[in-house]
């Protein structure tokens, strides 16, 4: 193949990479804006089973956050994680190209005094309460800060009254909703070359 | 006459195929009372056997003893004065059978230390006999697989098979008949209308060779199976029908030739599918361990309520960011070819261990539901003894985290078992958590790699994105490809366009695809349903041999490695003996290459740059970060223009009978960004030189099969300059092709192997690593 290759060589000179995916913006890295939060209980207490050391809990916020999109590019190598305060935040879409990122915040949170930020990028399952406290160093020492109150009792607002419901599942059609009203572009079957 | 002197002592090879016997190494020493009888055997008992006539051995009649260690005496005293032969090994094949009766008549049915044979006689010579002519020496391969749109040429050496020297014979193809096909009818039908007639010479592999087909001439159709079989036929005593005089490639369950389609195309089955989509979003998300998503496609057939078959299980786990929709493609290409596809939601957003999850399920899932899921089309139509699980980057892992969870973890199953999974395989899988947990182990695996892929790029700065790291630590039957100019995405239908290498060297998702398509029929063709032809689209150089539908100008980088076993002998694979002088098989290595060093097959910093001083630069395939780390071990070397240089392998007295095995196979990569691959740009080639005992020799380049060992994708970043990851390549070449034109080459009595680099017609310069040096059975 040393015919292909050296046409190439003349053709571009160097070897140029193209379409390649946006480099990864570094970490962490605070959302540029909260879009929306909705407080909701369960009936059924619920855990991220893939962080290793969770806690039940019957309650959360369901939050839209807007972001860099490059910062949630799809990929398979390890992504950026999100973090509420002490908690891992649980991602309900891609949020790419948007940057509108719809997620589940658990526990009872005050969002005008716990930071909300994307870290270190990794695989959730390898997190855990010692790791995730790793992380909130890091973004305290990036300064990042809780929103405004401001922002985030608009966001309450936008929100609406806390739902109700019996279970996590159950939280599925306002998380679709959400998906469909802020990330439209995530919606039908290819994500478009 | 002493009883004692009469005897004659005889040691038969034990064929390791069915017994660990070491090949030839029975020894008989005649002491004062008892014959001693030593042998090979690292895993005794063995079976020890005593006849007055070779390969008349019955298991029920003939064992003497089982041996506990690899020595037996066998006491003289009340030996009639006769003839005696001995074996040694496992007959337990024959013990129900003991009468090795195939019920065909034209066989000479035994007993041997490796259990029944059916030797035909009567029916001519078995003989290698089609194939494709070469510029160079070895002048011909004998090949199993042809396209059909490729013409087909017969040959057979004077030198070796003195029975066509000067004849004139008829060159027959016929359909392929099987051994008793052949016994109840042996007449010669050429199903072209009439036979060549050809005029043998007393000598020359070019001289006695000849076409037999041209492009087109026989049809490929077979069904479900890939490839048509057909046998070819030397009627040397031009009496129409197949003799003693005559020679055979194809007497026995392989014919002696197949007919392959085009891969890439559609299969012979209608197809159609149905989807579930559950009450959770559509898009990727966490919602549950495993989602609720599906597609499945399957033949057809299965709509009609009065179909009976079955068909295998192949399931289909995406990766991150990515969807279950996404395979149509491939999902309804192998469903026409007799497969029911199962794509499922797979939840890989947490990462690996949650993706397995949702691959165990949802086989679990569909087997459970299949009276229901898609009206109950499914029912009753599963073949679920022999599974494919597919993954793609996290779900890739995740496939291999599920064996590894059977395995070693106690997930337990409801609807099937880790022994129904017959092959695992990644395409471009993450290695987030390495050999203890994402590991295929010994089921057979397979890897689909792409060279510019702009995620699991296979960069060194981190383990976790080295695909090949699975690769190397499936211990089973494995193969991979490596396409170049392929990304992340262009194997599934949607994902975003992750290109990332030289402009101009992207091959496009359609023509990825294509390879794709017919990699996967490839491979679950010969590992479920046992196809043979399908075996060469996974180790013949894409030069070669590429599926019809892919194009000439993509390039494949072939891996294939039969599991340690008793078909395999390893002449050195690295993981043992780490002195540069010594084998894996315990015998002296002599090199006269430069910097060669035997490590583990890690790159040793986070860049693919040359830096003089970093032996195992470019080598991407052993994860360090996790606990265990990956132990696989090659070997690097260049040589310079300066001067040639070899590697010698001796071989053992013991092993260096190499007539019970068909291949001698290697891999190879060139070092990327190394200044010898730099300066050679090209594929690499090299001489492999055989040397009896006696000295005599047979050399073969290794280029003259249509390739040599691929330069690196001239992809940058990843440190400076342009080379990526190192890319091996295996290289098979049958070990009678030693023999063409060199009947005095003694492939009973081999020395040495010996790999000569720089010589006339092969690359002058070069830096390669090297690994797995094999003979292996076919």
């Amino acid at each position: 193949m040393k015919l292909l290759y050296s046409l190439l060589a003349l053709t571009s000179l160097t070897a140029v990479a193209i379409a390649a995916p946006p480099p990864l913006p570094a970490t962490p890295a605070a959302p540029t804006e909260i879009l929306y939060a909705r407080r909701f209980s369960v009936t059924e207490p619920f855990r991220f089973a893939h962080v290793r050391d969770s806690a039940p809990t019957t309650a959360g916020t369901i939050v839209v956050l807007a972001f860099d999109p490059d910062l949630l590019y799809p990929r398979d190598t390890a992504e950026p994680v999100l973090f509420a305060g002490l908690a891992l935040a649980q991602r309900a879409n891609l949020g790419y190209p948007s940057g509108r990122l719809v997620a589940v915040i658990p526990g009872e949170v005050d969002l005008a005094t716990t930071p909300v930020w994307l870290g270190t990028p990794a695989l959730p399952e390898s997190l855990d309460s010692a790791t995730i406290a790793v992380e909130r160093r890091l973004a305290d020492a990036a300064s990042i800060r809780p929103f405004p109150a401001a922002s985030v009792a608009q966001a309450l607002a936008q929100g609406g009254e806390p739902l109700e419901v019996g279970s996590f599942g159950d939280l599925s059609p306002w998380l679709e909703a959400l998906v469909q009203e802020f990330a439209a572009d995530e919606r039908g079957e290819s994500f478009t070359r | 006459m002493n009883a004692a002197h009469a005897i004659l002592f005889a040691s038969f090879a034990a064929l390791p195929a069915a017994a660990a016997v070491q090949p030839n190494s029975l020894r008989l020493v005649r002491g004062a009372t008892a014959i001693d009888l030593t042998w090979v055997d690292p895993t005794p008992p063995s079976g020890v056997f005593r006849a007055l006539a070779a390969q008349s051995l019955r298991a029920d009649v003939n064992k003497i003893a089982d041996a506990a260690t690899p020595a037996y005496a066998d006491p003289i005293a009340g030996l009639p004065a006769d003839l005696y032969f001995y074996q040694v090994g496992d007959a337990s094949l024959c013990e129900t059978n003991p009468d090795c009766d195939d019920g065909i008549a034209c066989t000479d049915d035994v007993c041997t230390a490796t259990g029944c044979t059916n030797l035909p006689f009567g029916l001519g010579t078995r003989a290698e006999i089609a194939g494709n002519p070469l510029l160079t020496y070895p002048w011909f391969e004998y090949v199993r697989a042809f396209n059909v749109d490729a013409p087909i040429a017969v040959a057979l050496d004077p030198s070796r098979f003195s029975g066509v020297a000067t004849k004139t014979c008829d060159v027959y193809v016929l359909a392929a008949r099987g051994l008793a096909g052949w016994c109840a009818d042996a007449s010669l039908v050429d199903v072209r209308g009439v036979p060549d007639t050809r005029v043998f010479p007393a000598s020359g592999m070019q001289a006695s060779t000849f076409p037999l087909t041209a492009p087109g001439a026989l049809s490929p159709a077979a069904g479900l199976a890939l490839g048509a079989g057909y046998d070819v036929v030397l009627d040397c005593d031009r009496d129409g029908r197949l003799g003693p005089a005559d020679f055979i490639d194809g007497l026995g369950d392989e014919a002696g030739l197949y007919v392959m389609p085009d891969l890439a195309a559609t299969g012979p089955l209608p197809t159609s599918s149905f989807e579930i989509v559950g009450p959770l979003p559509p898009w990727p998300g966490p919602w549950t361990d495993e989602g609720d998503d599906l597609r499945v496609y399957y033949p057809q057939a299965l709509d009609d309520p009065a179909f009976t078959g079955t068909f295998p299980l192949v399931v289909v786990s995406h990766g991150n960011g990515h969807r279950y929709s996404w395979y149509d493609f491939l999902g309804f290409h192998l469903a026409s070819w007799g497969y029911i596809v199962l794509a499922h939601d797979n939840n890989t957003s947490p990462g690996i261990h949650t993706a397995s999850l949702s691959t165990l399920r949802f086989t679990d899932k569909i087997l459970l539901e299949q009276a229901t899921l898609g009206g109950g089309v499914l029912d009753g139509h599963i073949d679920a003894a022999e599974i494919t699980w597919i993954g793609h980057s996290r779900g890739g892992e995740g496939v291999a985290r599920a064996y590894t969870r059977m395995r070693n973890e106690g997930w337990v199953p409801l609807a099937y078992s880790r022994a129904d999974i017959a092959l695992v395989s990644s395409i471009a899988p993450t290695d987030y958590w390495g050999f203890g947990q994402s590991n295929a182990y010994e089921v057979n695996y397979a890897l689909l790699f792409g060279s510019a892929d702009g995620d699991v790029s296979g960069c060194a700065i981190r383990d976790d994105r080295d695909s090949f790291d699975l690769y190397e630590r499936a211990a089973g039957t494995k193969a991979s490809a490596y396409v170049h100019g392929a990304d992340h995405n262009d194997f599934n239908c949607c994902g975003f366009d992750d290109f990332t290498g030289p402009a101009g060297t992207a091959v496009g998702r359609p023509e990825a695809q294509q390879v794709q398509k017919a990699f996967y029929l490839a491979l679950i063709k010969h590992f479920i349903d046992g196809d043979l032809p399908a075996k060469d689209f996974l180790w013949r150089q894409n030069e070669s041999l590429r599926p019809i539908g892919v194009a000439a100008t993509t390039i494949i980088d072939r891996e294939y490695r039969d599991a340690d076993g008793p078909a395999i002998f390893i002449v050195d694979d690295y993981e043992s003996q780490p002195a540069t002088t010594v084998s894996s098989s315990g015998a002296q290595v002599q090199s006269t290459v430069d910097n060669l060093v035997e490590d583990l097959m890690t790159d040793g910093n986070t860049t693919f740059t040359w830096s003089g001083s970093e032996p195992m630069n470019g080598m991407t395939r052993a994860n360090t970060d996790q606990s265990p780390p990956d132990v696989e071990h090659a070997a690097v070397f260049d040589w310079s223009v300066v001067a040639p240089a070899a590697i010698d392998f001796e071989i053992a007295a013991v092993a260096s009978d190499f007539t019970g095995y068909t291949y001698l196979s290697l891999r190879a990569c060139q070092g990327t960004r190394h200044p010898a691959t730099i300066a050679e740009l090209a594929d690499l080639t090299f001489d492999v030189v055989l040397r009896d005992s006696d000295g005599d020799s047979g050399r073969i380049n290794i280029g003259a099969y249509g390739g040599g060992i691929e330069e690196p994708y001239q992809r940058t970043s990843c440190g400076t300059g342009a080379g990526w990851q190192n890319e091996f390549e295996v290289i098979r070449i049958r070990l009678t092709d030693f023999l063409h034109d060199n009947p005095g080459l003694n492939l009973q009595s081999i020395a040495t192997i010996a790999l000569e680099f720089g010589g006339a017609g092969t690359s002058i310069q070069g830096r390669l690593g090297l690994d797995d040096i094999l003979l292996t059975k076919d």
